[in-house]
């Protein structure tokens, strides 16, 4: 590991302390740009350019502004300060679960894991593994994405609009 | 002796030889000559794009003028040419004006943070051969993935002046763009296709006839660099203004400029910034302008490629010829004739509802693009004479029946549902 994964890791792991102390809402989602971003930085100290190029354009481009409007979207969100629910324990466990199943993870990954001496466009080989090996999990994302899609579709409908669907039909 | 001094002039290499002959001369020092080398790359950009910034509010003002029957700036200097160094003196000299409610930290950062993206994506523009600041794999999902950066900015510009026109211009400004990134994301999909790379300098090489640039007659070379652009396909030509059109939402120009629409929110995001602030986002602007001009130019338009008078260069047999233009000669005037077509439109279009705005995103352009890139897969993987009829049938008739699809249907009365 070079100074600069250090120096990427560091700058990542700050904003992250950062973006879940901060007591305003906004300051916080800016703080979780910076982590987006980072996350970027970590994917090309792995030479995985292509994950960084994907990071940014996904998280701090459409995740990130997504987040935005739900924050504007909510009432009294900008005005009101945001204070901890002080839920200590049970942080303390969901923390140690969540992190636990990632490093189960990552250790499992590391086993079979080559990481290239020098960037290479991975893009082939994403679209081949996507493509032949995992695209079960490809195809279950994307009916999982669409369900989505449509439930948001169903929340944003107007009143009244489900259920005189069928007169129109009849008629 | 003419022979040979023809041989080995080239007016398209003359920067890469400089380059060259820079990095040889302090080849001693590998330290000093690579600095030398980042320098050479990066001062240029630094210094051109302001320039072409000062050109380019000339030209919108003059044109505007000679669009809307006035003579436009004609006080300062012959035309009116010294018009953007004394709008830069007053800028300058203008009080910088922080409203006392402002984040004031986001609102001194949020101009700064708004110019950055728009020089760092100009590091993968190929200017010209072997012009390309940064050699990158992934140079067109780079372009946007730190091109994504330049909407949040925007919103923090919004939300940290404390004051309703930005709040509102800044929201405006991230809904209008998270919708248009899909099309002109998935508008530049096909040229990457066709090229089978990211890299911005292998997608302008696929479209020079290399057989018929280094042999034959000046007719077939100039054909073989020009014809050989992808806007002279079905897909391209369909995608070349699918990426066109989304990229003027995705810059705030007219008629998509609804974040700062003057009769609505004052300046929108702008408002509370005065003085230098101000022009820095102008000047962020406008690099954006002309980053995605050039991208726009790189991706369907040959890049640097163009009608040429072709020489052998006398290296190598497989050296490419030399030419009379330099490549960034045809590429700026790619970039400034797009800008005009963007002035023109700005002087004849009215300012799009918002309603419309998202549903010509989502309703028209959306589903187009995607047609689009099946389009190009059919072209690109049959041989000629079933590649263009099907291209052609597939994009006309996407377009055909979203146009269909989406005919209004009279009009009634808005509903104003959240208001």
């Amino acid at each position: 590991m070079s100074i600069a994964f250090y120096i990427v890791a560091g700058l990542t792991l700050a904003s992250a302390i950062a973006a879940m102390s901060l007591s305003n809402f906004v300051h916080a989602i800016l703080c979780l740009m910076v982590f987006f971003a980072g996350v970027a930085g970590v994917f090309l100290t792995l030479n995985a350019d292509f994950l960084a190029g994907a990071q940014m354009l996904l998280y701090v481009g459409a995740v990130g502004v997504l987040l935005i409007f739900a924050i504007m979207f909510t009432r009294n969100a900008v005005s009101e300060l945001f204070r901890g629910s002080g839920g200590w324990l049970s942080g303390i466990v969901v923390a140690t679960l969540v992190s636990s199943l990632i490093i189960a993870g990552v250790r499992d990954a590391y086993s079979t894991a080559v990481f290239p001496e020098v960037a290479q466009s991975s893009v082939k080989a994403l679209g081949e593994a996507l493509s032949g090996r995992h695209l079960g999990a490809l195809v279950v994302t994307g009916v999982l994405l669409t369900a989505a899609m449509i439930g948001a579709v169903l929340v944003a409908l107007p009143a009244g609009a489900v259920e005189t669907a069928p007169e129109e039909d009849e008629a | 002796m003419m022979c040979t001094l023809a041989a080995t002039f080239n007016p398209d290499r003359v920067l890469v030889g400089l380059a060259e002959w820079v990095t040889n001369a302090l080849s001693a020092w590998p330290a000093l000559s690579s600095l030398a080398l980042i320098l050479m790359s990066t001062v240029p950009l630094v210094a051109i794009f302001p320039g072409c910034f000062a050109v380019a509010t000339w030209l919108e003002r003059k044109g505007l003028g000679r669009f809307q029957n006035r003579i436009g700036p004609n006080r300062t200097g012959p035309f009116g040419l010294l018009q953007p160094a004394a709008d830069g003196i007053k800028m300058l000299l203008k009080e910088d004006i922080v409203p006392a409610q402002a984040d004031k930290f986001f609102h001194f950062w949020a101009p700064i943070l708004a110019v950055v993206p728009a020089f760092l994506v100009l590091a993968v523009i190929p200017f010209g051969r072997q012009m390309v600041p940064a050699q990158l794999d992934i140079g067109v999902l780079y372009f946007f993935g730190v091109g994504s950066m330049s909407t949040l900015v925007v919103f923090v510009a919004g939300w940290a002046s404390r004051n309703k026109y930005s709040m509102l211009g800044g929201m405006r400004a991230i809904a209008q763009v998270v919708s248009y990134e899909a099309a002109l994301v998935l508008a530049a999909v096909p040229p990457i296709m066709a090229a089978g790379s990211m890299n911005t300098a292998h997608i302008v090489e696929s479209q020079i006839v290399a057989e018929w640039v280094s042999g034959g007659n000046i007719l077939v070379q100039n054909a073989g660099s020009l014809l050989g652009w992808h806007v002279f396909t079905p897909w391209g030509f369909c995608g070349f203004l699918l990426f066109f059109v989304a990229s003027l939402a995705e810059l705030n120009r007219s008629p998509f400029d609804l974040p700062e629409a003057d009769s609505e929110l004052v300046a929108g995001h702008l408002t509370e910034f005065s003085g230098f602030k101000y022009a820095l986002f102008f000047l962020a602007e406008y690099v954006n302008l002309f980053a995605i001009a050039a991208l726009a130019a790189t991706l369907y338009l040959g890049g640097w490629s163009g009608p040429n008078f072709f020489w052998p260069a006398g290296l190598a047999e497989s050296a490419p010829p030399a030419a009379l233009v330099p490549g960034f000669v045809w590429l700026f005037a790619k970039m400034f004739a797009m800008l005009g077509v963007m002035i023109w439109i700005r002087a004849t279009f009215p300012r799009l509802r918002v309603d419309q705005l998202m549903g010509f995103a989502w309703k028209f352009l959306l589903p187009l693009a995607l047609a689009n890139i099946v389009s190009a897969a059919f072209f690109i993987r049959l041989p000629w004479w079933a590649a263009w009829p099907i291209s052609l049938g597939l994009s006309f008739g996407a377009y055909a029946a979203l146009c269909v699809v989406n005919r209004q249907k009279g009009i009634g009365p808005r509903e104003y549902r959240y208001a």
